[in-house]
């Protein structure tokens, strides 16, 4: 470990361990008092907690893969912390067009990485599966900004019904290949 | 200027404020709060119920007090006052 991976090791351990405090005094504010704003602070905080664990992991794990997943899961997180906080600000109405286009992009993102998983790396029936959760991610996407701009709850509704099934889809086919493996050893 | 409508974490503080400097009736306690006796009351009930505030009656007055848990949320939301502030989450 040279001395600049050191030197942000530490750094690393120290904002965790500040925002480690921050978010257990939050959550026990949060547990008392059950205002929305203190709770959607407290989501803030430990989003950024989990992001700054996931900052400091990804600096210590030895496979580069897993640090790169690491690394996109901490500005995942810090992300989703500050969407938290973003509508609880009191400057809402600039944010109505530029806030759907933010809270729509991490799907499309997902929905372009499961794509390109599908397209390089998947084989066999899990490729329908996945391609299954990749679509759901698009048509999330899109309903997020329809029901930003239409102001209709269906297609939000519609789209997390789609992701929904495409999840259980996914998650029983892989749970239905571990199951039956022992059974097709014995056949 | 519009003035902004206080929010309730703001409310919140006030009242546990000024309970916490001396135990008071809601009429008065309306008065060093800014807001209408009505919407008050209802809040002074809520958090009686959540157990941040007791009360005493003396004759047909109610003398409402921060009590134990409500002296202690006091002391954390003073702590983090600034932080909430620099949010705007607080005014």
């Amino acid at each position: 470990m040279n001395v600049y991976t050191l030197l942000l090791l530490v750094a690393e351990l120290i904002s965790t361990s500040a925002f480690a405090y921050l978010t257990v005094l939050f959550i026990r504010i949060c547990k008392r008092v059950r205002l929305e704003s203190v709770v959607l602070y407290t989501a803030f905080i430990t989003f950024l907690l989990l992001s700054q664990l996931c900052a400091t992991f990804s600096i210590v794990v030895p496979s580069a893969k897993l640090a790169t997943a690491l690394y996109v899961a901490s500005s995942s997180l810090a992300l989703a912390g500050f969407i938290a906080l973003l509508p609880s600000s009191h400057s809402t109405s600039e944010l109505y067009v530029v806030l759907p286009l933010l809270v729509a992009s991490p799907d499309i993102l997902a929905g372009v990485l499961s794509s390109l998983l599908v397209v390089k790396r998947v084989r066999g029936r899990t490729r329908y599966f996945l391609l299954a959760l990749s679509a759901s991610y698009y048509v999330r996407g899109v309903g997020a900004l329809l029901t930003a701009f239409q102001g209709s709850l269906l297609a939000l509704l519609a789209s997390e019904a789609v992701r929904a099934c495409a999840t259980v889809l996914l998650a029983l086919h892989h749970t239905t290949q571990v199951l039956v493996y022992g059974k097709e050893e014995e056949g | 200027m519009v003035k902004r409508k206080r929010d309730r974490l703001s409310i919140l503080f006030d009242i546990l404020k000024a309970l916490s400097e001396e135990p008071q009736n809601p009429t008065k306690l309306a008065v060093l709060v800014n807001m209408p006796y009505d919407r008050l009351k209802k809040i002074l009930d809520e958090l009686v119920e959540k157990g941040l505030l007791q009360y005493e009656e003396q004759g047909r007055v109610r003398i409402y007090s921060l009590s134990k848990d409500g002296c202690k949320v006091y002391e954390e939301l003073r702590r983090v006052r600034k932080v909430l502030q620099d949010y705007g989450l607080l005014d």
